[in-house]
């Protein structure tokens, strides 16, 4: 069975950060947030907890708030009304929006996020001419890439290979 | 009544939904998932009509953060095929299909999103 337990509203998980931004003052700790982030006070990093990497302090809440805001807009998608688009587009599939937010939590980098009329959830990422695209199909992603003029796609089901993908691209543009 | 076959020159013009938001802020143009459709893109012909028209018309069925046009020849040299599809309450309803299906690839659509004209936009 699906874990749906994170299609909660977002807003009881940003106030767990608002609570969290009053623990200054207190014992430096490490604390496993209910949405699967780690906060380890004693270093000033934020980690997700399927990810190997930290954000620092500057960028977590710049992150941890667009993630959130990300999040919720995606779980928006489910309550599209009929006819969204003009054409006779329909909501977005549970298993999709599912999907894209596990996607979207094990990401270093938040994307801008857009729904499709055929069912699929899209994330982008643009530097210049520079393009990269995941679309989140019910079962797989379609990953589509525009660097240097150099167009590649494909399809695959691994996670971890998105992740890398979105790794890469940042990885590139950093060095223009 | 407008004929058939869409000419190169004509313009296709397409509303962009103001909810969900599909307007790239940055970019200030549309991103390619508002020409992402399992029915095609659905756009209107400018026809026998002026623009103002067409924009008024466009602006009766939706709320809109943008219009854009995309260019019948410009659609072909992408390889994607514009059709006309008139409609009882919407003569000037047309298509923007992929050259061997429906949907268009994620290098179609972004090509369409980029090669497209903005008419007017509202605020978001």
């Amino acid at each position: 069975m699906s874990d749906t337990s994170y299609l909660e509203k977002p807003s009881s998980v940003v106030s767990s950060f608002r609570i969290h931004s009053k623990w200054n003052g207190m014992e430096p700790a490490k604390f496993v947030l209910k949405n699967k982030f780690i906060i380890d006070e004693r270093k000033s990093t934020f980690q997700h907890e399927s990810s190997n990497s930290t954000l620092e302090n500057g960028k977590f809440q710049k992150t941890f708030i667009k993630r959130y805001w990300n999040e919720a807009l995606i779980k928006s998608f489910l309550d599209l009304s009929y006819n969204w688009n003009g054409n006779g587009a329909v909501a977005i599939d549970k298993a999709v929006v599912l999907r894209a937010i596990s996607l979207l939590r094990v990401l270093d980098h938040q994307p801008d996020i857009f729904p499709t009329a055929r069912n699929t959830i899209q994330f982008e990422y643009e530097y210049g001419d520079d393009y990269l695209e995941i679309e989140i199909f019910d079962g797989y992603f379609n990953v589509y890439r525009c660097v240097d003029n150099g167009e590649t796609e494909y399809r695959t089901t691994a996670f971890q290979r998105v992740r890398e993908e979105v790794l890469n691209y940042h990885a590139s543009i950093r060095n223009k | 009544m407008l004929p058939l076959e869409i000419s190169d020159e004509e313009n296709l013009y397409r509303g962009i939904t103001k909810q969900p938001q599909l307007w790239k802020m940055a970019q200030d143009r549309p991103s390619s998932a508002a020409f992402k459709d399992s029915k095609g893109v659905s756009v209107d012909r400018e026809g026998y009509r002026g623009e103002a028209e067409l924009v008024d018309s466009l602006n009766s069925r939706f709320e809109l953060r943008a219009i854009v046009f995309v260019n019948a020849g410009y659609c072909r040299r992408i390889e994607t095929s514009p059709i006309a599809k008139p409609l009882d309450d919407n003569p000037y309803h047309a298509e923007i299909h992929n050259i061997d299906r429906v949907e268009l690839t994620a290098s179609k659509a972004k090509k369409l999103a980029r090669g497209c004209v903005v008419v007017t936009k509202y605020d978001s």
